[in-house]
């Protein structure tokens, strides 16, 4: 039977998702998720934690088979030809899915020619990408012994390399730091001029609001809300906004042996209000 | 005025240690909802208990019974001997394959802030109540039975010995990885205890042997002054026990429960003192390892496969885990060299060929040695052709090359290569060897794709996943039958020479070997890439979980 002409997705985005869903036993984690990202955006994917971001984008990118729903990329199903559609994506690696004792710039190559790409090529590409990224003294030394930061900035190199149509980025400014953070954003900003799409799963509101052209909020596995930035915030802070949508938060609750070892003596803020009103918390 | 640390009446401070050793059966129930096959080798490895204790009441009631009565005379000279050799095999094969729990290990409880000696306890205590403490508990308490004609007193005096000779073979083996530990703080450091370790296991197991072969006399009057110079060391006093009693000799019975309780005593102080050293060093000597240019990856073909090839070489020259793979096969020729005084020098080839057999044992479980890093295969959408291939080229040169040396070691032992028969026979053998290696690269193409189980992190080597013991005692065998299963057409046509009277025709084993090797390598890798792009994910998954027991 064929889809309803509201459900279909949308062949000119860069993703159009509809109807994406999970179960993982008696937990459902996506559940009937719908979103279009548009070609050339820089979109963030906020919400808290279980509610469905990482579920989603590792259906979107082949690594998790949904139970039901499409997931397309650049007009490709992504479970039809699933193969295709990754090789218009750069997935960006957790530190521990990177192999550690391969040198910085072996592992870029290896990601290069994994998939396909000529040796030769994929060495220029990642001596350029060392140099972007701020590496080029620790090329030659095995990644295991890079620090947190450096191994993310390596990670993200593995998901550019082959200069992909759509980056997804899981948490990429996580551990690094403010000159390479402002230079891989840099980086991002220019890839998406150029036509490029950044995907971006994020806790920190303020880079979402800084940096993202789009924004959707997705909760207990479903998008709560979507649009520009400027949209979704809907003339309010954009933090405050997803407080609002995604609910949950809830006063200072007293826990009487939290005392900060003074004597036992509770802080006197704290004494004198054992329940702040949640309205006073938010001011 | 309330203390921080003050509980609510009715609310009693955990008893630490045995929080610990409920910790550790919660882990290895947890480690059984990683695989199904987790559960199998599960299953056998209880089963194997049992018929361990069924098998030792056996022979102890046997012993006992006067049924063996011509063994008591060799009991007193035997036990110290035996008991000395199996603690240290017990403790061998624990760095070797078991390693300590990597779940149960101290710096997963360095935040807590809990004693050092609590701590200890609780993780010795974590030991001796899993399954091959209380085997062997159950074991040496059953082979009490044995020394009845000796007397209750010896009976009794069994019973006592048997938690005291688990305590002291748990408490050796924690010491002796714990220091193991501490002196491999570098990747050579844990590469060279490795093969330290395996050399002294390959020894220990094969000493019997040897002694045979070399018409070493065992009887009870030579063993008899070697024993009592055991009998009053650590490892063997508490074996002495029921002969102390037996002879009324009980100053002596108390010196060899002080003896074994000392060497607890140290060996736990040493556990504690390792410990304490991890806590307040840095656990690992920080140097950057450089490597220049792009190493294996300007080597290898350049494709998608060739990467696989270059990455994986890369690796296997970095991992102490399977180091054991490399070292195998020479010990194999080693030691048959040494047992084959009276066989001929065909013998020294037989190690050549099981040499063959050994060399794809690790990779048969390669994707767990992998790790998480496989993913990227996945994210980059590898083909699982260009995976097995590249898996595979790696394999075929180590193979060959590897046996090509193993050979040219055989000829200097046996001097096969001056005679024409002896090549004739040389040549043979190391074809069957090629073969046997390559077809079992086939299979093993087929098994880490299918039948995983978790391994040490690379970090940690002698660290074990909680709950692999079980999948690591049986899933290796499986993929043993399998590989011996894959060479019966070579075996069959040797079988039918051989029962045909065309012995000496032997020399058509070489095709048929290297037809046989060839065949099921090819089969295997396509059927392994087959199998591999079906259940990719499936994989994932598993290395996923695989990776939270090694944290």
């Amino acid at each position: 039977m064929a889809m309803p002409p509201a459900m279909q997705p949308d062949p000119a985005m860069a993703v159009s998702i509809r109807g994406l869903f999970k179960r993982f036993g008696d937990k459902v984690a996506v559940n009937g998720l719908s979103l279009d990202i548009p070609t050339g955006s820089f979109y963030g994917l906020v919400g808290p934690n279980g509610a469905g971001k990482t579920t989603t984008i590792n259906m979107l990118t082949g690594l998790l088979v949904p139970d039901g729903g499409v997931a397309m990329i650049l007009g490709h199903n992504v479970w039809q030809d699933v193969n295709a559609a990754k090789r218009l994506i750069g997935l960006m690696p957790q530190p521990e899915q990177i192999f550690p004792t391969l040198t910085g710039m072996q592992l870029i190559v290896y990601a290069g020619m994994l998939r396909g790409m000529p040796r030769t090529e994929a060495a220029a590409r990642a001596k350029d990408l060392i140099a972007a990224f701020d590496l080029s003294s620790a090329a030659n030394i095995m990644v295991r012994d890079y620090s947190a930061g450096m191994t993310k900035k390596i990670c993200l190199a593995t998901a550019m390399i082959h200069s992909p149509r759509i980056l997804v980025l899981d948490e990429p400014f996580e551990s690094v730091d403010p000159v390479s953070s402002a230079n891989i954003k840099d980086i991002l900003v220019d890839y998406v001029r150029t036509g490029g799409t950044v995907v971006i799963s994020s806790h920190v509101m303020a880079l979402v609001e800084r940096m993202c052209t789009h924004v959707a909020v997705v909760n207990h596995g479903q998008v709560v809300a979507a649009g520009t930035v400027g949209q979704v915030a809907a003339g309010e802070d954009l933090e405050e906004r997803f407080l609002q949508l995604v609910g949950g938060r809830h006063g200072a609750a007293h826990i009487a042996w939290l005392d900060g070892g003074a004597d036992g003596q509770a802080p006197p803020s704290a004494a004198a209000s054992p329940q702040a009103p949640a309205g006073e918390v938010r001011r | 005025m309330s203390a921080p640390v003050t509980r609510s009446a009715g609310t009693a401070a955990p008893n630490m240690p045995w929080t610990l050793v409920r910790l550790r059966w919660t882990l290895t129930n947890a480690a059984l909802k990683t695989s199904p096959w987790q559960v199998v080798a599960y299953v056998l490895a209880y089963l194997l208990a049992l018929g361990t204790v069924v098998g030792t009441g056996i022979l102890a009631f046997a012993v006992g019974h006067g049924m063996a009565h011509d063994m008591w005379e060799y009991l007193p000279a035997v036990m110290p001997l035996a008991g000395t050799a199996g603690i240290l095999f017990v403790a061998l094969m624990q760095a070797m394959f078991i390693g300590e729990n990597s779940t149960m290990s101290m710096d997963k409880f360095a935040p807590y802030g809990i004693p050092d000696r609590t701590l200890q306890l609780g993780l010795l205590l974590a030991g001796l109540t899993g399954i091959p403490a209380i085997t062997a508990l159950v074991g040496f308490m059953l082979w009490a039975m044995a020394y009845r004609g000796l007397g209750a007193a010896a009976v009794i005096s069994q019973l006592v010995a048997a938690p005291l000779i688990v305590l002291t073979a748990m408490c050796v083996s924690k010491a002796l990885l714990a220091v193991a530990d501490i002196i491999t703080d570098s990747q050579t450091g844990k590469n060279i205890f490795y093969v330290v370790v395996i050399m002294l296991f390959v020894v220990v197991a094969q000493m019997p042997n040897i002694l045979m072969i070399n018409e070493v006399s065992l009887d009870a009057a030579t063993l008899a002054p070697i024993a009592r110079v055991f009998g009053w060391l650590p490892l063997g006093a508490p074996f002495m026990l029921p002969f102390d009693a037996a002879n009324g000799q009980w100053l002596f019975w108390l010196l060899h429960v002080l003896c074994a309780l000392a060497l607890c005593a140290v060996c736990f102080l040493i556990s504690q003192w390792c410990l304490h050293w991890q806590r307040t060093h840095s656990s690992d000597a920080v140097r950057a390892k450089a490597a220049k240019g792009l190493g294996l990856f300007s080597r290898m073909p350049d494709s998608p496969s060739g990467a696989v090839s270059a990455r994986l070489g890369s690796l296997l020259r970095r991992d102490a885990r399977q180091s054991m793979m490399f070292i195998m096969p020479l010990f194999f020729v080693v030691i048959f060299a040494l047992e084959s005084k009276d066989t001929g020098s065909w013998f020294v080839w037989m190690g050549v060929l099981m040499g063959g057999m050994f060399m794809s044992l690790t990779e048969s479980n390669g994707l767990a040695y992998d790790g998480q890093g496989f993913v990227m295969e996945v994210i980059a959408g590898t083909r699982a052709i260009d995976d097995r291939t590249g898996r595979v080229r790696v394999y075929l040169i180590i193979d060959t090359v590897y046996i090509a040396l193993l050979s040219v070691v055989a000829f200097i032992i046996t001097g096969d290569w001056s005679n024409p028969s002896g090549l004739a026979t040389a040549f043979t053998f190391i074809a069957a060897s090629w073969g046997w290696a390559v077809a079992s690269l086939g299979v093993a193409e087929l098994f880490n794709c299918s039948i995983l189980y978790p391994v040490p992190s690379m970090a940690k080597p002698f660290t074990n996943p909680q709950g692999r013991g079980a999948a690591q005692a049986f899933l290796p065998l499986l993929y043993m039958l399998a590989e011996i299963a894959c060479m019966l057409p070579t075996a069959i046509v040797a079988i039918i020479l051989a029962a045909t009277g065309h012995g000496d025709a032997y020399l058509w084993i070489i095709p048929v070997a290297l037809a046989n090797g060839v065949v099921f390598l090819c089969l295997g890798t396509w059927l392994g890439a087959k199998l591999l792009r079906t259940r990719m994910l499936k994989v994932v998954q598993t290395l996923d979980s695989f990776a939270a027991l090694q944290q």
